[in-house]
């Protein structure tokens, strides 16, 4: 999930980069408001936590003209000033979530989370796929009642098929939701990736829960689809047993 | 606490009531008063008229007396002859012919005795002889007294049979004729002729005992009676002697009567007297109520309307001052205004409108500065704490490595020295906003602190690319507070190496006159337009809000600068233009 983080504060900018990058989120900064609207406008991003109090343009008005011009990306606003007129004026101008700081990092987290969640229509924090369960609010993912673990990179590509499922994702989706500016691997290293999360959570499980769209890009089997095989499962059940 | 308004209606109340009181008080004293007054001229009234009616009563009674003893005296004068024959009978009989007392044997010897007395006194007193009419005449004086007169005349009787008059009628000579009832009850009236003569012109009044231990009023009628004795007027006395003096005898005709019936009278009028006075009296007091009651009942009635008046008049007065009330207390923290207009007061109030509405205005501008500078504070504070917070968060996910902690410190580290700077500028300002702040007074010579100063920004300068020059006269000696000198000069240099230009220089210049010292700071920055200038020593302003990235700037170094100046009885002024650099010029008291 890529992230726009506008906060001239460059200590914390610093943290909640390294902060949301461990979660597995692709972060972009922006120092003040021009470059974030600037950001913001060619980039399709997940989520903006923006601080209200920046130079140039202040994230109010920010808010507001991007809410003029159509961005409907979700907007975390951020900030330090606490009175309640402050966070009427802030939800006002647009914003679904609000946070003053200072902060706990896991709640800034967790509404990160809850505002992805959101953006892909998506209530329930846990996702479930035939015997696989995504728990997107502790970022884990069982199948088959078995443990699996994710890098913070794998898991950020499997909550975004997830969030697609039943739906072709493209190279490039994958690429610029997952990546942030800074990458400079190119779309291979989204094949690279699929690789690895099909051996941790296809491989010894069926059915195979990734699917490759030849030419088109990939997609997460569906939960109404036709059962593949039955006797998959069957021999699923034999070997556990 | 009572209000202003029952208060004025009961001070007002008992002015009324005071005031109702003496008028009420007033009008009963005058009314009574006159009533009393008029009272006393009615019982005087009555008194009169009482003793006008005791008066014509006795006037009455006397009168009647008097009457009948004229008509005694009328009919032994034989002046009232009667109608009748009978009673011209009885009449007659009454009169006393001399027939009567020729064959009269008693009265011939009576005759004798006085013949001889008379006859022996007379001639000696005459001096001369007697002769026969002279004789004839004293028997005649003698005895004609003999008065006889009809009981029917002497008792007039009034409606109820009752006999009223006592009658007693003395004759000149001794005689007395008494009525029956004086005769049965042998009573005769005391006379005294001789003191009767004495008041006597033709009656008198006075008062006797009569019959019965009771009193009565007598009048004593005096009337003469004329002898007319056959053949007298023929037997003149001789010639050459005086005629005898007239033989006519008075006779004194008493009617007296009893006084109880006038008593009853005058008693019966008395009493009237009074019952009139009473019932005057009774009618005084009722009235004298009446009035005291309706005049009750006006003040009552005025209190009460006074009462309602006043209620709404002070109420209605008071309107303006409530509505006064009502604004203020509408005002709150949220909203300063006056919600009454001025010209909706009376005058006495607009004043007070005036000053509450400027009160106002500076605890509103006070409150908003306050408020202002609470929220500038903690949004200066929280923004290094989520700093701070962010950091040390991140760094405790999960277990890193000796260098990243390292880093992680060393973070955490410059964000603290950021807050600490922060805090103690606020500190500064709180302590120079409580007055806590003590400004020293030392004789020290502003040279050096320039000089010490100058020492510490030079090395900056250079490092920021930018040329330092110092001017300055020579030793400048003044009684001031080295310290606050110090942190004044250094926070202007260092504002004029922060906003200046790669290239560029800073200049700070000493110079003195007998009256001041002055230091100018000088840039060759990007400067400022006058909007700025205006607030640039306002507290967390900041020309250039994309200059906070580095904490320290929060816009209180300038404010503090102020401050300080100000605590040192000096002055601060600025001048500048966008683009071409800055010139702040302090000034101080070279005392």
């Amino acid at each position: 999930m890529r992230v726009l983080l506008v906060e001239d504060q460059i200590a914390l900018s610093k943290a909640l980069r390294q902060g949301l990058e461990e979660e597995g989120f692709a972060v972009d900064t922006a120092l003040d408001g021009e470059e974030a609207d600037a950001k913001a406008r060619t980039t399709q991003y997940d989520v903006v936590i923006l601080d209200v109090m920046l130079p140039k343009v202040d994230g109010l008005t920010l808010l507001k003209r991007w809410r003029q011009g159509g961005v409907s990306t979700h907007v975390l606003m951020l900030t330090a000033r606490t009175t309640l007129d402050d966070k009427i004026a802030g939800l006002d101008s647009g914003a679904d979530d609000y946070l003053t700081k200072p902060f706990e990092l896991d709640e800034l987290l967790a509404r990160v989370r809850a505002l992805v969640r959101r953006s892909h229509q998506v209530k329930d924090p846990i996702i479930k796929i035939y015997d696989m369960n995504i728990d997107t609010a502790a970022r884990r993912v069982t199948r088959a009642g078995q443990s699996i673990h994710l890098t913070p990179r794998e898991y950020a590509l499997l909550e975004f098929l997830a969030f697609h499922r039943g739906k072709v994702v493209t190279r490039t989706m994958i690429w610029e939701h997952l990546y942030d500016e800074y990458d400079e691997n190119t779309s291979n290293v989204v094949d690279v990736y699929i690789r690895y999360l099909r051996n941790k959570i296809d491989k010894g499980f069926e059915p195979a829960l990734i699917l490759t769209r030849w030419g088109e890009g990939y997609m997460l089997r569906a939960e109404d689809d036709p059962p593949p095989v039955k006797e998959g499962k069957e021999k699923e059940g034999k070997r556990k047993v | 606490m009572r209000s202003t308004r029952s208060l004025l209606i009961v001070y007002f109340l008992a002015l009324l009531g005071v005031g109702l009181g003496v008028v009420v008080i007033l009008a009963d004293r005058v009314v009574t008063r006159a009533l009393d007054e008029k009272e006393r001229t009615a019982a005087e009234a009555i008194d009169l008229r009482t003793l006008e009616r005791v008066r014509n009563e006795q006037e009455k009674f006397d009168r009647e007396l008097l009457t009948h003893a004229r008509l005694i005296a009328r009919i032994a004068r034989r002046e009232y002859l009667p109608q009748s024959d009978a009673e011209r009978r009885k009449f007659d009989t009454q009169l006393l012919p001399p027939s009567y007392f020729a064959g009269f044997g008693p009265t011939f010897s009576l005759w004798a005795v006085t013949w001889h007395s008379g006859l022996a006194q007379q001639p000696r007193r005459g001096g001369s002889n007697p002769n026969p009419q002279f004789l004839y005449w004293s028997l005649a004086r003698s005895y004609l007294s003999n008065l006889r007169i009809d009981e029917l005349y002497l008792k007039p009787i009034d409606d109820d049979d009752r006999i009223l008059d006592y009658v007693q009628i003395n004759g000149t000579f001794g005689s007395v004729r008494r009525s029956e009832n004086l005769i049965t009850a042998g009573f005769v009236l005391p006379f005294e002729r001789s003191r009767v003569d004495k008041v006597l012109e033709d009656w008198t009044y006075d008062e006797v005992h009569l019959p019965g231990a009771a009193t009565g009023r007598r009048v004593i009628f005096k009337t003469p009676l004329p002898i007319q004795a056959p053949g007298f007027d023929r037997f003149r006395p001789s010639q050459g002697r005086p005629a005898p003096a007239d033989p006519s005898q008075y006779i004194y005709i008493h009617v007296a009567r009893l006084s109880n019936e006038l008593e009853h009278h005058v008693a019966t009028f008395r009493s009237e007297a009074a019952d009139e006075k009473t019932v005057l009296q009774t009618g005084t007091v009722r009235t004298v109520g009446w009035i005291r009651l309706t005049l009750a009942f006006i003040a009552v009635l005025t209190f009460l309307a006074c009462l309602l008046g006043s209620s709404w008049l002070i109420r209605r007065g008071l309107t303006p001052l409530s509505r006064l009330s009502d604004a203020v207390s509408q005002v709150s923290e949220k909203d300063f205004r006056l919600a009454v207009e001025r010209d909706e007061l009376t005058t006495e109030l607009q004043p007070i409108h005036t000053r509450i509405t400027e009160t106002l205005d500076q605890l509103r501008m006070a409150f908003e500065r306050e408020k202002q500078a609470v929220a500038d504070i903690s949004h200066e504070l929280r923004t290094p704490v989520a700093s701070l917070l962010a950091t040390i968060d991140v760094s405790l996910r999960k277990p890193r490595t000796a260098e990243s902690y390292l880093q992680t410190l060393k973070d955490c580290r410059a964000i603290t020295k950021q807050l600490s700077q922060l805090v103690e500028k606020v500190m500064t300002l709180a302590y120079l906003d409580a007055g806590q702040t003590k400004v020293a007074q030392v004789p020290v010579d502003v040279m050096d602190i320039a000089t010490s100063c100058a020492a510490v920004i030079r090395p900056l300068a250079e490092a920021h690319g930018l040329q330092f020059e110092m001017k300055s006269d020579g030793p400048i000696r003044v009684q001031t507070d080295p310290d606050k000198l110090r942190e004044v000069l250094t926070n202007l240099l260092h504002n004029a190496v922060e906003y200046n230009n790669a290239g560029g220089r800073v200049e700070l210049d000493v110079s003195s006159d007998p009256e001041n010292v002055r230091f100018r700071v000088k840039d060759t920055g990007i400067g400022m337009t006058d909007e700025v200038r205006e607030k640039i020593f306002e507290r967390f302003y900041r020309a250039d809000s994309s200059r906070t990235a580095t904490g320290v700037h929060a816009g209180l170094g300038l404010a503090i600068v102020k401050e300080y100046v100000d605590r040192l009885g000096g002055s601060i002024s600025v001048e500048s233009e966008p683009g071409a650099g800055s010139s702040f010029c302090v000034s101080l008291p070279a005392a």
